[in-house]
């Protein structure tokens, strides 16, 4: 077990190696360069120096006069030294915008994570156990009706009854008018009451696939022969489901569910977009179209790293729920 | 040109056709369900008397039909046999004649909603009391099986939950049933149990997963689970067809010895003849969901009667006997959906009459012991008569 782990970290640090170069080519390549839009901003001031003047005195203080190549290794050597300097469009240290943004995304991504899994395997395991009795019809067209509309138009609709129509709730924002007027305990409910909204958009959004498979999954584990064992046992139906079968669909469930751990952190950038929830999400989104190389690297990384911890802890959560899985 | 191509094909059927069906279907089996899950159903409704006290399962005119979106499957369609206390009865017929549907009726362990009980009765003699399966609740089901009646299926590498160690599948079996024995009774007796079934190293075995076990240890497991509660009636659905020759005799030997110990009767499905032969005192022959012959193993292997199981015993291979070609009885099962009104062998026969033409044959009484329904023995009923 630890040699797996080992071994697995040790192929991870080379996949991250290059996951980053191409990722640093990619930011290198684009259209959009935060040097020539500043250059050609800055040449247009009165009296200023020529736009070729300024783009070469840009490039030389963000060090673009180098090859990509060189670039990446000067990037490289300052990002395993924690150095990860500062967004060049939000104009800050690259973790401090980081940190600013990320907890509202992982908020948002947890609950609705946890809102998912508590809603979809009951759902998926009632459709599997009645299948194509009324109960099931009712969960796979609401699951399908969920997978089908966009996000967008799924948010207008919410939007429209819950704000316009009923007035319950605030059309977009992360706060409330009177928010810095408000309690401790009043600020922590204001900022709740407006993440509503958001948080019913992903859940309905994607709680359809992960029940769907659950379904299926628990299907053709009733159908299975130690199912019909453990009837024949005499053991009640209530146990069947919930420990002989529940047990055995959980396995593909957990790969599943390790493969979205970095879906916690990356944000939803409709929805925030949707909603004005300043996450990460919605920041990336802006340094990645304006070409802000050091935070898209930083943020793509780490996204690369949490993909990474992801499958190593899915892969040893199959040996914990599968004793057939054992790593020699 | 393509209607006619859709004529040829018997088989075929429209999607609106389908849909009518699966919706009488749905009705249909709604009865049944409703019927099955009430809560409190009185004693009375499935308690029964048995014919003769001898026998612990009476099986009388039962059908069991599959109401599939193509159409009702009369998988078991009026099966009247006895399975007498302490003996073995073996059940013979091809695959799908409804050997295995006839055994997991008795159990209600047939897929539900499509398949239900239609009519007909499944007395199973506990001893006290007599239940009629067929109507009996689930929740008094579930005291009966694997307490009173307990089964043994064909595929041994499927049967044990991958997940859970040996040693808590059969825990669980008398921690069930056994409500008020503690752990470590329930552990003693597993690995006795374990033992039992020619386990070497029970202790060792109650600690593996069923992936650590060959096929033929864990049908040792399995007839292990089975015995657990030292039922009164053992089904074993084809025990030995996924093992190896060796491991097959072995394992036979093993449930007659187990049967005799603990004074149980077995229900052998199967078909292979050979441990029929062997093992079988009772003799039951089905073909597409009924039985067209039964008697005593001697009856039925000294004169085998229906044109169905001599056809069976001439596909058995002999030892010493020269043949080019291992013999096997012509055609097809007719279509399960859409059963002819005259006797389903029919096609197949190699002796036909010109009786057979008429509806399906009656049973005709060969001896006290030998039944079989063919209109070859008319003649000898209608001599009977005379006399």
């Amino acid at each position: 077990m630890r040699k797996f782990i080992v071994k697995r970290l040790v192929i991870s640090v080379f996949i991250l190696f290059f996951v980053a170069l191409i990722m640093y080519t990619i930011m290198r390549c684009i259209p959009t360069s935060f040097v020539e839009a500043k250059a050609r901003q800055l040449s247009q001031l009165p009296g200023a120096k020529s736009y070729e003047e300024w783009l070469a005195q840009l490039n030389a203080t963000y060090h673009l006069d180098t090859t990509i190549i060189q670039g990446y290794f000067m990037w490289l050597w300052d990002a395993v030294r924690g150095h990860f300097g500062d967004s060049w469009y939000w104009n800050v240290p690259v973790l401090t915008e980081f940190k600013n943004s990320i907890w509202y995304s992982f908020a948002l991504g947890a609950i609705s994570f946890v809102l998912q899994i508590v809603i979809a395997i009951p759902l998926g395991i009632l459709a599997a156990r009645k299948q194509y009795g009324m109960a099931d019809y009712i969960i796979t067209v609401v699951a399908l009706v969920g997978i089908s509309l966009p996000t967008f138009f799924f948010a207008t609709i919410l939007k429209y009854i819950f704000s316009i129509k009923l007035g319950w709730l605030d059309l977009y924002g992360m706060v409330g008018r009177y928010y810095y007027q408000l309690s401790t305990f009043g600020k922590i409910l204001d900022l709740g009451r407006h993440f509503i909204m958001p948080v019913a958009t992903l859940v309905i959004i994607s709680v359809g696939s992960l029940m769907r498979y659950t379904r299926t999954n628990m299907l053709e584990v009733l159908n299975a022969d130690y199912i019909r064992t453990a009837r024949a046992k005499g053991l009640p139906e209530k146990t069947v489901i919930n420990k002989h079968a529940f047990r055995n669909t959980l396995i593909p469930i957990v790969t599943l569910l390790g493969g979205s751990l970095p879906g916690l952190f990356s944000g939803a950038m409709i929805t925030e977009t949707l909603y004005q929830i300043e996450g990460i999400g919605y920041v990336s989104y802006q340094a990645m179209i304006n070409g802000d190389i050091p935070f898209y690297m930083f943020y793509s990384c780490f996204l690369a790293v949490l993909t990474l911890l992801g499958m190593l802890i899915a892969d040893i959560m199959y040996a914990v729920v599968d004793p057939r899985v054992r790593f020699d | 040109m393509f209607n006619s191509n859709k004529k040829k094909d018997q088989n075929y059927i429209s999607g609106r056709e389908s849909r009518r069906i699966s919706r009488e279907n749905r009705k249909i089996t709604r009865e049944f369900e409703k019927k099955r899950e009430r809560k409190h159903v009185d004693p009375s409704e499935y308690t029964t008397q048995m014919r003769d006290p001898n026998n612990v399962v009476e099986f009388d005119n039962l059908h069991t039909y599959f109401f599939t979106d193509i159409g009702t499957v009369k998988s078991v369609d009026g099966v009247t046999f006895d399975v007498p206390i302490g003996k073995t009865v073996g059940i013979v017929g091809e695959s799908g004649c409804g050997k295995s549907v006839t055994s997991l009726s008795l159990m209600q362990l047939v897929q539900r909603p499509t398949g239900q009980i239609v009519e007909g009765q499944i007395r199973f003699n506990d001893g006290d009391t007599v239940y009629d399966i067929a109507q009996t609740p689930t929740n008094v089901m579930q005291k009966i099986r694997g307490n009173k009646i307990a089964m043994i299926f064909q595929e041994p590498m499927t049967t044990l939950n991958p997940i859970f160690r040996i040693g808590m599948q059969l825990d669980e079996v008398l921690e069930l049933h056994y409500p008020d024995w503690d752990k470590e009774k329930v552990k003693a007796r597993t690995i006795e149990m374990l033992g039992l079934v020619g386990i070497a190293n029970a202790e060792g075995v109650y600690k593996m997963y069923p992936h650590e076990l060959s096929g033929g240890m864990r049908q040792r497991v399995c007839i292990a689970m089975a015995l657990m509660c030292s039922p009164r009636l053992i089904i074993a659905d084809e025990p030995t067809t996924a093992l190896d020759v060796t491991i097959q005799a072995q394992i036979l030997d093993l449930l007659r010895q187990l049967k005799d110990k603990i004074n149980s009767s077995i229900m052998l499905i199967t078909h292979d003849l050979g441990v029929i032969a062997e093992m079988a005192d009772y003799v039951v022959v089905m073909y597409a969901g009924r039985i067209v012959e039964k008697g005593t193993v001697h009856d039925i292997f000294n004169n085998p009667s229906h044109p169905y199981t001599i056809g069976l015993m001439n596909s058995k291979p002999v030892v010493g006997k020269k043949v080019d070609e291992l013999y096997c009885i012509p055609g097809k099962v007719p279509n399960p959906v859409a059963m002819p009104n005259y006797c389903y062998f029919r096609d197949r026969c190699e002796m036909r009459t010109e009786h057979c033409d008429g509806e399906y044959p009656p049973v005709i009484k060969l001896s006290d012991t030998h039944e079989c329904s063919c209109y070859r023995y008319l003649d000898y009923l209608n001599k009977k008569k005379g006399e």
